[in-house]
């Protein structure tokens, strides 16, 4: 039986993944970056590592048929169905409170880094390195001046993705909670954070 | 001054104190030189290339940046560079399992040579960071495609770094020498040794 999870918007939620099973993640009003970790769940030391994913790849975007390395260079997940165009990152470090600091952002902001603390917390462990995330729905660019750019967000309503787990695993989706206007800098929709919607079957 | 050569396909590691300068230089040229730093009073804090770029937003280290730390503090600022920007920030250091998926046991890497200095002065790192990989020409195409292509930096070439915190700069020569086709790192010789200067 698929296991239906809400995420709510600026929040962040672990799930089990046994291999051979899948994920899907949905952005049910479009425009919502999902910063995702996987680790192997015998094992937290090996976690889904995008900077071994893309020398393997050659790709810095994921993209559909593609399959993402652990830091110990070994299949996590299948890439199996993108319905979100392509629009994907995988270089956007896990926002964090030093990050809306760095913005001028005054007092506590729930960050992506923090959600996956507090959704590995829950289950008992104590996340100390924050890994590099990938970021569903996230709008980046390299452009030919070596220039990284973040776009407004074009992903659609409705949007998903679907990973295979070619590992017992634990997956953590974070809903980023990035809601600052900062010019050249656009992550989320312009309206702030939204749900996300997991599904694991 | 302090100098130290980094026997080819092997690391270093040298203390940088806050206000000084590290030089990095490839003798011979075409040596990629994967660099990691770490705060010398808390080594779990390290040069972060992703904590980096998405604040200078230039996924290449260019002459005035400033290297952030995993917790996005300054490390150091890149002072001079005579390798005319050929420098990468994407490729994972190589390692055992590097060498393995292309057929190869038992090979030298940049993760172990790190590992190996960090335990000489009695670190165990609980990872190895995303290095920054100077004298290395990678390019990211607007699909996102990477490539790295035929090494061109000059015999000679180096960059210069200032320390913004008391650090520990790790120094590795990457031992990279196998023939994979559209992916080159190292000059066609091999590698070779690195300087590295303290002043």
């Amino acid at each position: 039986m698929p296991q239906t999870v809400t995420i709510a918007a600026a929040t962040g939620h672990a799930v089990d993944v046994p291999k051979g099973h899948r994920i899907r993640i949905t952005s049910p009003a479009g425009s919502q970056a999902a910063d995702f970790f996987a680790y192997r769940a015998d094992n937290l030391n090996e976690w889904l590592s995008p900077m071994h994913t893309w020398v393997a790849s050659r790709s810095v975007r994921p993209r559909a048929g593609d399959t993402f390395l652990s830091c110990m260079r070994r299949p996590l997940l299948d890439f199996v169905e993108d319905g979100a165009g392509g629009i994907h990152d995988m270089m956007i470090a896990a926002c964090d409170q030093a990050r809306y600091e760095q913005f001028g952002h005054k007092g506590h902001h729930r960050s992506c880094s923090e959600n996956l603390q507090i959704a590995m917390r829950a289950r008992g462990h104590e996340i100390a390195v924050i890994p590099q995330p990938v970021n569903f729905f996230t709008n980046t660019r390299v452009e030919e001046n070596h220039k990284l750019v973040s776009p407004p967000n074009p992903v659609a309503p409705g949007s998903y993705v679907v990973l295979e787990a070619k590992a017992d695993l634990i997956c953590i989706v974070s809903s980023c909670p990035f809601d600052l206007k900062v010019p050249g800098w656009t992550i989320n929709a312009d309206r702030g954070p939204s749900e996300l919607i997991v599904a694991v079957g | 001054m302090t100098e130290v050569v980094v026997p080819a396909s092997h690391g270093r590691a040298v203390e940088v104190p806050a206000g000084r300068y590290i030089r990095i230089v490839t003798p011979q040229g075409h040596q990629a030189a994967d660099f990691f730093a770490f705060r010398a009073d808390d080594p779990g804090e390290w040069l972060s290339p992703m904590h980096t770029w998405v604040t200078t937003r230039s996924i290449r280290p260019r002459k005035g940046d400033v290297f952030l730390s995993r917790y996005r503090r300054p490390m150091l600022e890149f002072t001079v560079d005579k390798a005319d920007g050929i420098h990468d920030m994407f490729l994972a250091a190589c390692d055992a399992m590097r060498y393995e998926l292309l057929g190869v046991k038992g090979h030298r890497s940049c993760a172990e040579n790190l590992g190996e200095v960090m335990h000489a002065r009695g670190h165990k790192l609980p990872v190895t960071p995303q290095p920054v990989n100077f004298f290395t020409n990678t390019k990211i195409h607007e699909d996102g495609a990477l490539r790295a292509f035929a090494n061109p930096v000059k015999p000679g070439a180096y960059v210069e770094l200032e320390a913004k915190a008391d650090l520990i700069c790790v120094v590795s020569s990457c031992p990279f020498d196998l023939n994979s086709p559209g992916w080159a790192i190292n000059g066609d010789v091999g590698p070779t040794e690195l300087v590295v200067e303290v002043r």
